[in-house]
Protein backbone atom coordinates (compact mmCIF):
# COMPACT_ATOMS: atom_id res chain seq x y z
CA UNK A 1 0.00 0.00 0.00
CA UNK A 2 1.29 3.41 -0.95
CA UNK A 3 1.08 6.67 0.91
CA UNK A 4 1.96 10.24 0.08
CA UNK A 5 2.86 12.45 3.02
CA UNK A 6 2.60 16.19 2.42
CA UNK A 7 4.56 17.63 5.29
CA UNK A 8 3.58 21.25 5.73
CA UNK A 9 5.76 22.07 8.72
CA UNK A 10 7.22 25.58 8.58
CA UNK A 11 10.81 26.01 7.39
CA UNK A 12 13.83 25.87 9.66
CA UNK A 13 12.24 23.87 12.46
CA UNK A 14 10.35 26.97 13.64
CA UNK A 15 7.46 24.89 14.90
CA UNK A 16 8.63 22.09 17.23
CA UNK A 17 5.11 20.67 17.63
CA UNK A 18 4.72 20.33 13.87
CA UNK A 19 8.10 18.62 13.68
CA UNK A 20 7.12 16.19 16.44
CA UNK A 21 3.86 15.40 14.66
CA UNK A 22 5.71 14.86 11.35
CA UNK A 23 8.13 12.45 13.01
CA UNK A 24 5.24 10.56 14.63
CA UNK A 25 3.38 10.23 11.32
CA UNK A 26 6.48 8.79 9.66
CA UNK A 27 6.92 6.32 12.52
CA UNK A 28 3.28 5.23 12.28
CA UNK A 29 3.41 4.84 8.51
CA UNK A 30 6.61 2.82 8.65
CA UNK A 31 5.19 0.64 11.43
CA UNK A 32 2.25 -0.08 9.16
CA UNK A 33 4.60 -1.07 6.31
CA UNK A 34 3.35 1.72 4.09
CA UNK A 35 5.51 2.65 1.14
CA UNK A 36 5.77 6.35 1.86
CA UNK A 37 6.71 9.22 -0.40
CA UNK A 38 7.20 12.18 1.88
CA UNK A 39 7.53 15.76 0.75
CA UNK A 40 8.94 18.46 3.04
CA UNK A 41 7.01 21.26 1.38
CA UNK A 42 8.59 24.26 3.09
CA UNK A 43 11.89 23.59 1.33
CA UNK A 44 10.35 23.04 -2.08
CA UNK A 45 9.99 25.62 -4.80
CA UNK A 46 6.30 25.25 -5.63
CA UNK A 47 4.98 28.28 -7.44
CA UNK A 48 1.39 29.48 -7.02
CA UNK A 49 -1.34 28.08 -9.26
CA UNK A 50 -2.09 30.58 -12.05
CA UNK A 51 -5.72 29.51 -12.44
CA UNK A 52 -5.09 29.02 -16.17
CA UNK A 53 -6.76 25.57 -16.40
CA UNK A 54 -4.11 24.44 -18.88
CA UNK A 55 -3.91 21.22 -16.87
CA UNK A 56 -7.48 20.54 -17.96
CA UNK A 57 -7.71 21.82 -21.52
CA UNK A 58 -4.18 22.21 -22.93
CA UNK A 59 -2.04 19.49 -21.36
CA UNK A 60 -4.66 17.31 -19.63
CA UNK A 61 -3.39 16.00 -16.30
CA UNK A 62 -0.11 17.93 -16.47
CA UNK A 63 0.57 21.32 -14.90
CA UNK A 64 2.35 23.69 -17.26
CA UNK A 65 4.27 25.37 -14.43
CA UNK A 66 7.61 23.67 -14.17
CA UNK A 67 9.21 23.79 -10.76
CA UNK A 68 11.09 21.41 -8.55
CA UNK A 69 8.30 19.69 -6.77
CA UNK A 70 5.00 19.42 -8.48
CA UNK A 71 5.44 16.51 -10.86
CA UNK A 72 6.72 14.12 -8.17
CA UNK A 73 3.78 15.13 -5.97
CA UNK A 74 1.22 14.53 -8.73
CA UNK A 75 2.83 11.20 -9.53
CA UNK A 76 2.79 10.07 -5.89
CA UNK A 77 -0.79 11.34 -5.41
CA UNK A 78 -2.03 9.42 -8.46
CA UNK A 79 -0.89 6.09 -7.07
CA UNK A 80 -1.51 6.72 -3.36
CA UNK A 81 -3.88 4.64 -1.25
CA UNK A 82 -3.42 7.08 1.60
CA UNK A 83 -3.00 10.83 1.41
CA UNK A 84 -1.48 12.17 4.63
CA UNK A 85 -1.26 15.91 5.20
CA UNK A 86 0.25 17.87 8.06
CA UNK A 87 -0.15 21.58 8.69
CA UNK A 88 -0.20 24.16 11.42
CA UNK A 89 -3.86 25.17 11.69
CA UNK A 90 -3.99 28.69 10.26
CA UNK A 91 -7.20 30.69 10.72
CA UNK A 92 -8.86 27.26 10.93
CA UNK A 93 -7.42 26.26 7.56
CA UNK A 94 -4.11 25.14 6.14
CA UNK A 95 -0.86 27.08 6.30
CA UNK A 96 0.72 28.27 3.01
CA UNK A 97 3.32 25.47 2.98
CA UNK A 98 0.68 22.77 2.52
CA UNK A 99 -1.76 24.96 0.63
CA UNK A 100 0.70 25.88 -2.11
CA UNK A 101 0.99 22.18 -2.97
CA UNK A 102 -2.75 21.53 -2.78
CA UNK A 103 -3.52 24.51 -5.03
CA UNK A 104 -1.42 22.81 -7.71
CA UNK A 105 -3.12 19.43 -7.35
CA UNK A 106 -6.07 20.11 -9.66
CA UNK A 107 -4.52 18.14 -12.55
CA UNK A 108 -5.65 15.02 -10.63
CA UNK A 109 -9.24 16.08 -11.27
CA UNK A 110 -11.26 15.97 -14.44
CA UNK A 111 -12.78 19.29 -15.56
CA UNK A 112 -16.25 17.80 -15.93
CA UNK A 113 -18.94 17.87 -13.29
CA UNK A 114 -20.57 15.00 -11.42
CA UNK A 115 -23.07 14.81 -8.56
CA UNK A 116 -21.98 13.55 -5.17
CA UNK A 117 -24.16 13.68 -2.05
CA UNK A 118 -26.42 16.19 -3.80
CA UNK A 119 -23.55 18.54 -4.67
CA UNK A 120 -21.52 19.17 -7.79
CA UNK A 121 -17.92 17.92 -7.78
CA UNK A 122 -15.19 17.02 -10.24
CA UNK A 123 -14.49 13.33 -10.93
CA UNK A 124 -11.07 11.98 -9.99
CA UNK A 125 -8.66 11.53 -12.89
CA UNK A 126 -7.15 8.57 -11.02
CA UNK A 127 -10.12 6.92 -9.31
CA UNK A 128 -9.01 4.72 -6.44
CA UNK A 129 -10.25 3.73 -3.03
CA UNK A 130 -8.24 6.19 -0.96
CA UNK A 131 -8.12 7.44 2.59
CA UNK A 132 -7.22 10.83 3.87
CA UNK A 133 -5.32 11.58 7.05
CA UNK A 134 -5.16 15.25 8.01
CA UNK A 135 -3.17 16.38 11.00
CA UNK A 136 -3.34 19.90 12.30
CA UNK A 137 -1.21 21.47 15.00
CA UNK A 138 -2.15 24.38 17.21
CA UNK A 139 0.11 26.35 19.54
CA UNK A 140 -2.68 26.26 22.07
CA UNK A 141 -6.12 24.69 22.17
CA UNK A 142 -8.65 26.67 20.16
CA UNK A 143 -12.07 25.09 19.69
CA UNK A 144 -13.14 27.53 16.95
CA UNK A 145 -10.03 26.90 14.82
CA UNK A 146 -10.25 23.17 15.37
CA UNK A 147 -13.88 22.89 14.32
CA UNK A 148 -13.27 24.92 11.13
CA UNK A 149 -10.27 22.69 10.39
CA UNK A 150 -12.28 19.51 10.87
CA UNK A 151 -15.06 20.75 8.58
CA UNK A 152 -12.51 21.81 5.97
CA UNK A 153 -10.92 18.36 5.95
CA UNK A 154 -14.42 16.91 5.50
CA UNK A 155 -14.94 19.17 2.47
CA UNK A 156 -11.58 18.09 1.04
CA UNK A 157 -12.50 14.44 1.55
CA UNK A 158 -15.72 14.97 -0.41
CA UNK A 159 -13.84 16.69 -3.21
CA UNK A 160 -11.36 13.82 -3.32
CA UNK A 161 -14.23 11.49 -4.20
CA UNK A 162 -15.94 11.14 -0.83
CA UNK A 163 -12.96 9.36 0.69
CA UNK A 164 -12.88 8.31 4.31
CA UNK A 165 -11.07 10.93 6.35
CA UNK A 166 -9.32 10.87 9.71
CA UNK A 167 -8.64 14.26 11.28
CA UNK A 168 -6.35 14.72 14.26
CA UNK A 169 -5.45 17.98 15.95
CA UNK A 170 -2.55 18.25 18.39
CA UNK A 171 -2.21 21.31 20.55
CA UNK A 172 0.17 22.82 23.06
CA UNK A 173 3.19 20.97 24.36
CA UNK A 174 2.02 17.41 23.73
CA UNK A 175 5.02 15.08 23.66
CA UNK A 176 6.26 12.98 20.75
CA UNK A 177 5.46 9.83 22.72
CA UNK A 178 1.85 10.95 23.25
CA UNK A 179 1.40 11.82 19.59
CA UNK A 180 2.84 8.43 18.60
CA UNK A 181 0.51 6.72 21.04
CA UNK A 182 -2.53 8.46 19.55
CA UNK A 183 -1.48 7.67 16.01
CA UNK A 184 -0.78 4.05 16.86
CA UNK A 185 -4.31 3.74 18.21
CA UNK A 186 -5.84 5.03 14.99
CA UNK A 187 -7.74 2.27 13.16
CA UNK A 188 -6.48 3.83 9.91
CA UNK A 189 -3.03 2.37 10.47
CA UNK A 190 -4.32 -1.03 11.55
CA UNK A 191 -7.10 -1.67 9.05
CA UNK A 192 -5.46 -0.69 5.78
CA UNK A 193 -1.85 -1.65 6.19
CA UNK A 194 -0.94 -5.05 4.72
CA UNK B 1 -16.40 62.12 0.68
CA UNK B 2 -17.10 60.93 4.21
CA UNK B 3 -13.44 60.42 5.15
CA UNK B 4 -13.72 56.63 5.13
CA UNK B 5 -11.22 54.69 3.05
CA UNK B 6 -11.92 51.31 1.52
CA UNK B 7 -9.17 49.00 0.31
CA UNK B 8 -9.91 46.08 -2.02
CA UNK B 9 -7.34 43.29 -2.09
CA UNK B 10 -7.77 41.03 -5.11
CA UNK B 11 -6.57 37.55 -4.20
CA UNK B 12 -6.72 35.98 -7.64
CA UNK B 13 -3.69 35.07 -9.76
CA UNK B 14 -5.59 36.47 -12.73
CA UNK B 15 -5.59 39.97 -11.23
CA UNK B 16 -7.77 42.44 -13.14
CA UNK B 17 -8.89 39.69 -15.53
CA UNK B 18 -10.55 37.76 -12.73
CA UNK B 19 -14.11 37.28 -11.51
CA UNK B 20 -12.83 38.34 -8.08
CA UNK B 21 -11.73 41.69 -9.48
CA UNK B 22 -14.98 42.12 -11.37
CA UNK B 23 -17.07 41.55 -8.21
CA UNK B 24 -14.78 43.53 -5.90
CA UNK B 25 -14.44 46.41 -8.29
CA UNK B 26 -18.19 46.72 -8.66
CA UNK B 27 -18.65 46.77 -4.90
CA UNK B 28 -15.91 49.38 -4.67
CA UNK B 29 -17.61 51.66 -7.19
CA UNK B 30 -20.84 51.39 -5.18
CA UNK B 31 -18.95 52.39 -2.04
CA UNK B 32 -17.40 55.33 -3.87
CA UNK B 33 -20.92 56.47 -4.75
CA UNK B 34 -21.63 56.35 -1.01
CA UNK B 35 -18.79 58.74 -0.26
CA UNK B 36 -15.85 56.44 0.44
CA UNK B 37 -12.34 56.88 -0.97
CA UNK B 38 -11.38 53.72 -2.84
CA UNK B 39 -8.17 51.85 -3.60
CA UNK B 40 -7.50 48.46 -5.20
CA UNK B 41 -4.36 46.35 -4.88
CA UNK B 42 -3.60 42.90 -6.27
CA UNK B 43 -2.21 40.44 -3.73
CA UNK B 44 0.07 38.27 -5.87
CA UNK B 45 2.64 40.90 -7.05
CA UNK B 46 3.22 42.05 -3.47
CA UNK B 47 4.39 38.61 -2.40
CA UNK B 48 7.29 38.71 -4.84
CA UNK B 49 8.27 42.31 -4.12
CA UNK B 50 8.92 43.51 -0.56
CA UNK B 51 8.48 47.17 -1.54
CA UNK B 52 5.01 46.43 -2.90
CA UNK B 53 4.30 44.37 0.20
CA UNK B 54 5.16 47.26 2.50
CA UNK B 55 2.95 49.59 0.45
CA UNK B 56 0.12 47.07 0.68
CA UNK B 57 0.55 46.67 4.44
CA UNK B 58 0.58 50.45 4.87
CA UNK B 59 -2.65 50.65 2.85
CA UNK B 60 -4.19 48.02 5.13
CA UNK B 61 -3.16 50.09 8.16
CA UNK B 62 -4.75 53.19 6.66
CA UNK B 63 -8.10 51.80 5.52
CA UNK B 64 -11.39 51.97 7.37
CA UNK B 65 -12.87 49.02 5.46
CA UNK B 66 -10.81 46.14 4.07
CA UNK B 67 -12.41 43.96 1.40
CA UNK B 68 -10.91 40.64 0.31
CA UNK B 69 -12.09 39.29 -3.04
CA UNK B 70 -10.78 35.88 -4.00
CA UNK B 71 -11.53 32.63 -5.82
CA UNK B 72 -12.06 29.39 -3.96
CA UNK B 73 -9.05 27.09 -4.26
CA UNK B 74 -9.41 23.59 -2.82
CA UNK B 75 -12.23 24.59 -0.47
CA UNK B 76 -10.48 27.65 0.93
CA UNK B 77 -8.30 30.67 0.16
CA UNK B 78 -5.46 30.50 -2.39
CA UNK B 79 -2.04 29.95 -0.75
CA UNK B 80 -0.62 33.42 -1.57
CA UNK B 81 -3.59 35.09 0.08
CA UNK B 82 -3.08 33.01 3.24
CA UNK B 83 0.57 34.12 3.25
CA UNK B 84 -0.53 37.74 3.06
CA UNK B 85 -3.08 37.34 5.86
CA UNK B 86 -0.34 35.89 8.08
CA UNK B 87 1.84 38.96 7.34
CA UNK B 88 -1.05 41.24 8.25
CA UNK B 89 -1.65 39.43 11.56
CA UNK B 90 2.07 39.47 12.35
CA UNK B 91 2.25 43.22 11.69
CA UNK B 92 -0.78 44.02 13.82
CA UNK B 93 0.19 41.86 16.80
CA UNK B 94 0.83 43.89 19.90
CA UNK B 95 -0.58 47.05 18.37
CA UNK B 96 -3.29 48.96 20.13
CA UNK B 97 -6.79 47.87 19.17
CA UNK B 98 -8.27 49.73 16.23
CA UNK B 99 -11.96 48.98 16.57
CA UNK B 100 -12.85 51.37 13.79
CA UNK B 101 -11.41 49.03 11.16
CA UNK B 102 -13.84 46.60 9.61
CA UNK B 103 -13.51 43.73 7.15
CA UNK B 104 -15.72 42.08 4.54
CA UNK B 105 -15.03 39.56 1.79
CA UNK B 106 -16.34 38.08 -1.43
CA UNK B 107 -15.50 34.52 -2.39
CA UNK B 108 -16.52 32.96 -5.68
CA UNK B 109 -16.32 29.39 -6.91
CA UNK B 110 -16.96 27.58 -10.17
CA UNK B 111 -19.33 25.09 -8.59
CA UNK B 112 -23.02 25.94 -8.74
CA UNK B 113 -23.50 25.57 -4.98
CA UNK B 114 -22.19 28.04 -2.42
CA UNK B 115 -21.86 25.30 0.22
CA UNK B 116 -18.34 24.79 -1.17
CA UNK B 117 -17.41 28.27 0.11
CA UNK B 118 -18.41 27.77 3.76
CA UNK B 119 -14.95 26.91 5.06
CA UNK B 120 -13.48 29.94 3.28
CA UNK B 121 -16.13 32.17 4.87
CA UNK B 122 -15.21 30.82 8.30
CA UNK B 123 -11.48 31.21 7.67
CA UNK B 124 -11.95 34.87 6.73
CA UNK B 125 -14.00 35.41 9.89
CA UNK B 126 -11.25 33.92 12.03
CA UNK B 127 -8.62 36.03 10.26
CA UNK B 128 -10.67 39.13 11.11
CA UNK B 129 -10.69 38.13 14.78
CA UNK B 130 -6.94 37.45 14.86
CA UNK B 131 -6.06 40.61 12.94
CA UNK B 132 -8.34 42.76 15.08
CA UNK B 133 -10.86 43.76 12.42
CA UNK B 134 -14.58 43.79 13.10
CA UNK B 135 -16.03 41.23 10.69
CA UNK B 136 -18.99 42.41 8.64
CA UNK B 137 -19.54 39.28 6.56
CA UNK B 138 -18.44 37.31 3.55
CA UNK B 139 -20.54 37.05 0.39
CA UNK B 140 -20.23 33.72 -1.42
CA UNK B 141 -21.10 33.18 -5.06
CA UNK B 142 -21.32 29.94 -6.97
CA UNK B 143 -21.37 29.68 -10.78
CA UNK B 144 -18.42 32.07 -10.95
CA UNK B 145 -17.90 31.09 -14.57
CA UNK B 146 -21.16 32.84 -15.45
CA UNK B 147 -19.96 36.14 -14.00
CA UNK B 148 -16.76 36.33 -16.00
CA UNK B 149 -14.66 39.44 -16.18
CA UNK B 150 -17.32 41.95 -17.09
CA UNK B 151 -18.43 45.37 -15.99
CA UNK B 152 -21.18 44.54 -13.53
CA UNK B 153 -22.54 48.10 -13.64
CA UNK B 154 -23.93 47.26 -17.06
CA UNK B 155 -24.82 43.67 -16.25
CA UNK B 156 -28.26 42.30 -15.52
CA UNK B 157 -29.81 39.09 -16.74
CA UNK B 158 -28.57 36.01 -14.99
CA UNK B 159 -26.50 37.92 -12.43
CA UNK B 160 -29.24 40.34 -11.40
CA UNK B 161 -29.53 38.81 -7.91
CA UNK B 162 -25.78 39.20 -7.35
CA UNK B 163 -25.75 42.80 -8.60
CA UNK B 164 -28.67 43.56 -6.28
CA UNK B 165 -26.93 41.84 -3.35
CA UNK B 166 -23.75 43.88 -3.92
CA UNK B 167 -25.79 47.11 -3.90
CA UNK B 168 -27.49 46.11 -0.65
CA UNK B 169 -24.18 45.02 0.86
CA UNK B 170 -22.68 48.41 -0.07
CA UNK B 171 -25.35 50.19 2.00
CA UNK B 172 -24.42 48.16 5.08
CA UNK B 173 -20.67 48.35 4.54
CA UNK B 174 -20.76 52.12 4.02
CA UNK B 175 -22.43 52.35 7.43
CA UNK B 176 -19.92 49.85 8.95
CA UNK B 177 -22.81 47.51 9.67
CA UNK B 178 -22.85 43.73 9.40
CA UNK B 179 -24.16 42.34 6.10
CA UNK B 180 -27.47 40.61 6.92
CA UNK B 181 -27.90 36.90 6.21
CA UNK B 182 -30.63 37.72 3.67
CA UNK B 183 -28.13 39.69 1.55
CA UNK B 184 -25.56 36.87 1.74
CA UNK B 185 -28.31 34.46 0.69
CA UNK B 186 -29.28 36.70 -2.24
CA UNK B 187 -25.66 36.83 -3.45
CA UNK B 188 -25.53 33.05 -3.38
CA UNK B 189 -28.74 32.55 -5.30
CA UNK B 190 -28.39 30.30 -8.35
CA UNK B 191 -27.96 32.31 -11.55
CA UNK B 192 -29.58 29.57 -13.61
CA UNK B 193 -30.75 25.99 -13.13
CA UNK B 194 -27.91 23.81 -11.93
CA UNK B 195 -28.32 21.30 -14.77
CA UNK B 196 -28.02 24.07 -17.34
CA UNK B 197 -24.91 25.60 -15.72
CA UNK B 198 -23.24 22.18 -15.49
CA UNK B 199 -24.09 21.44 -19.12
CA UNK B 200 -22.71 24.81 -20.24
CA UNK B 201 -19.55 24.35 -18.16
CA UNK B 202 -18.89 20.87 -19.58
CA UNK B 203 -19.48 22.23 -23.08
CA UNK B 204 -17.06 25.06 -22.38
CA UNK B 205 -14.27 22.65 -21.36
CA UNK B 206 -14.89 20.52 -24.47
CA UNK B 207 -14.81 23.60 -26.67
CA UNK B 208 -11.53 24.80 -25.13
CA UNK B 209 -10.02 21.33 -25.54
CA UNK B 210 -11.12 21.20 -29.19
CA UNK B 211 -9.49 24.58 -29.78
CA UNK B 212 -6.26 23.20 -28.25
CA UNK B 213 -6.61 19.96 -30.23
CA UNK B 214 -6.68 17.76 -27.13
CA UNK B 215 -10.32 16.63 -27.21
CA UNK B 216 -9.34 12.98 -27.11
CA UNK B 217 -6.84 13.52 -24.31
CA UNK B 218 -9.18 15.19 -21.81
CA UNK B 219 -9.29 12.11 -19.58
CA UNK B 220 -5.63 11.17 -19.98
CA UNK B 221 -3.84 9.78 -16.94
CA UNK B 222 -0.24 10.79 -17.50
CA UNK B 223 0.93 9.43 -14.14
CA UNK B 224 -1.02 6.19 -14.13
CA UNK B 225 1.08 3.18 -13.21
CA UNK B 226 4.20 5.23 -12.72
CA UNK B 227 6.51 4.30 -9.93
CA UNK B 228 7.56 7.86 -9.23
CA UNK B 229 10.95 9.34 -8.68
Amino acid sequence: MKAIFLKGSPAGGQDPLSNRAAAAVMTALKAGSWQVKAFALAGMNIKPCRGCFSCWVKTPGICIIKDDGQEPILRAWAEADLIAMLTPVTFGGYAPELKKALDRIIPVLSPFFMQLRGETHHPQRYPRSRRLLAIGTLKQEDADSESIFRRLVGRNALNMGDVQATTLVFAGDISLADIEKQLAAEPLFKEVAP
Amino acid sequence: MNGKKVLLLVGSPRGTASVSHSLGNHLLSLLEERGMAIKTLPVYPSLADEKKMLELLAAVDACSLLILAFPLYVDQLPAPLISLLLRIVERRQGRPATPAQVLAAIVNCGFPETVHCRSAQEIVRLFAVQANFRFLGCLALGMGGAVGNRDLAKAGGVIRHQVKALAQAADYLAASREIPAAVIELAGKAMMPRWFYNLAADWGWKRAARKNRVSRQLNERPYDGETGT
